[in-house]
């Protein structure tokens, strides 16, 4: 099993699906940035005045992370990064669930959004297993740099 | 597994600062601080409304080509025949509660259903359209259906979603003057039994 998990081509696929993954949602919520602060803001969890904050920086974070972890420089850094928000969005959609709120998840911008549910959560856990992985096995193919 | 934390904060940092600055530089930048959203509610502006928008049980006779409504203006009475009702421009969408919502369904408001077409097809207002926030390219003829002047009002499910709100907003800028929001939404109205169909 470990060797299956330590095979280079599989670390890297998972490099590129979840480069790819988070490329992606952080360039839509870029570009639709007032949609989400209005999607963090339906999750009712942060106060008001530090959602735009969060709406500004969080795509970016995603965006540069997603490609670091792409072309690879720094990959077990940038998996961390991935990881670390990948479980806010898990326990974020968590509570959310908890407390029967019927809201778009936002995950990837607000246009024909799905809403939160059963399926985001084995989404988002299916991203953070990859991630993990990532974090530790070396992906040695395709690395532009590594510690 | 080793990880360099150092470079784990230089990432993030570096992310905050393209962000911070991009969004200092684009034309449609987001506010640091989030504006929060103020309703306006249709009771604190009774004068601009109809009068009978408080009545709930003693209009129940509908005439489908007069409608029924007055103004405590008069002079402000433009009502026509056929077309709906008339009412002075509002200045921005105004929230209304159940009453008002019930109020405004027997004198055959249009409403306009904000969640998701699937929400809508399980059961929605009685004569609503489906008109999903999120999807709103693909359902936008509905309102070729429905003339500028006339009065409409946006729901959603319920308090807790605040579809009806940016629905009614964009609406209200893309030319409805007369948008209510019928803030209480849809788990209000199955709640009071009010008319609905699927």
């Amino acid at each position: 099993m470990k060797k299956i998990l330590k095979n280079q081509y599989l670390l890297f696929l998972l490099r590129f699906i979840l480069g790819f993954v988070f490329i992606y949602s952080g360039f839509i919520k870029i570009i639709d940035a007032q949609g989400f602060s209005n999607s963090i803001s339906n999750y009712k969890l942060l106060p008001e005045f530090i959602i735009n904050f969060f709406a500004i920086i969080l795509p970016w974070i995603e965006l540069t992370s997603g490609l670091l972890l792409l072309i690879g420089i720094s990959v077990k850094e940038n998996a961390l990064i991935i990881n670390l928000l990948l479980s806010v969005f898990l326990i974020a959609i968590i509570i959310s669930l908890i407390r029967g709120l019927d809201i778009n998840c936002g995950c990837f911008g607000t246009k024909g959004g799905t809403k939160i549910g059963t399926a985001k959560l084995i989404e988002n856990s299916l991203l953070l297993l990859m991630g993990i992985l990532l974090m530790i096995y070396d992906s040695k193919i395709l690395v532009l740099h590594s510690n | 597994m080793k990880i360099n934390l150092l470079n784990v904060f230089y990432i993030i940092i570096a992310g905050s600062i393209i962000g911070l600055i991009t969004n200092f530089i684009k034309p449609d930048r987001l506010p640091l601080i989030r504006e929060t959203k103020k309703l306006v509610w249709a009771d604190s502006l009774k004068n601009d409304l109809p009068e009978n928008i408080n009545l709930t049980s003693k209009n129940d006779t509908i005439n489908k080509s007069k409608i029924n409504i007055t103004f405590k203006d008069k002079k402000e009475n433009t009502q026509n025949e056929g077309e709906g009702v008339e009412l002075p421009p509002f200045k921005e969408p105004v929230a209304i509660n159940l009453k008002q919502a019930y109020a405004l369904f027997k004198q055959n408001i249009t409403f306009l259903d904000a969640r998701e077409n699937e929400d809508y097809k399980t059961g929605h207002i009685k004569g609503a359209f489906s008109l999903p926030y999120y999807d709103f390219d693909s359902y936008k003829n509905v309102l070729d259906k429905i003339p500028k002047n006339k009065i409409i009002a946006t729901y959603c499910a319920g308090t807790d979603c605040d579809l009806s709100i940016l629905l009614g907003k964009q609406l209200f800028e893309s030319g409805y003057k007369r948008v209510y929001i019928f803030f209480d939404g849809w788990n209000e109205w199955i709640k009071a039994k009010y008319p609905v169909e699927q």
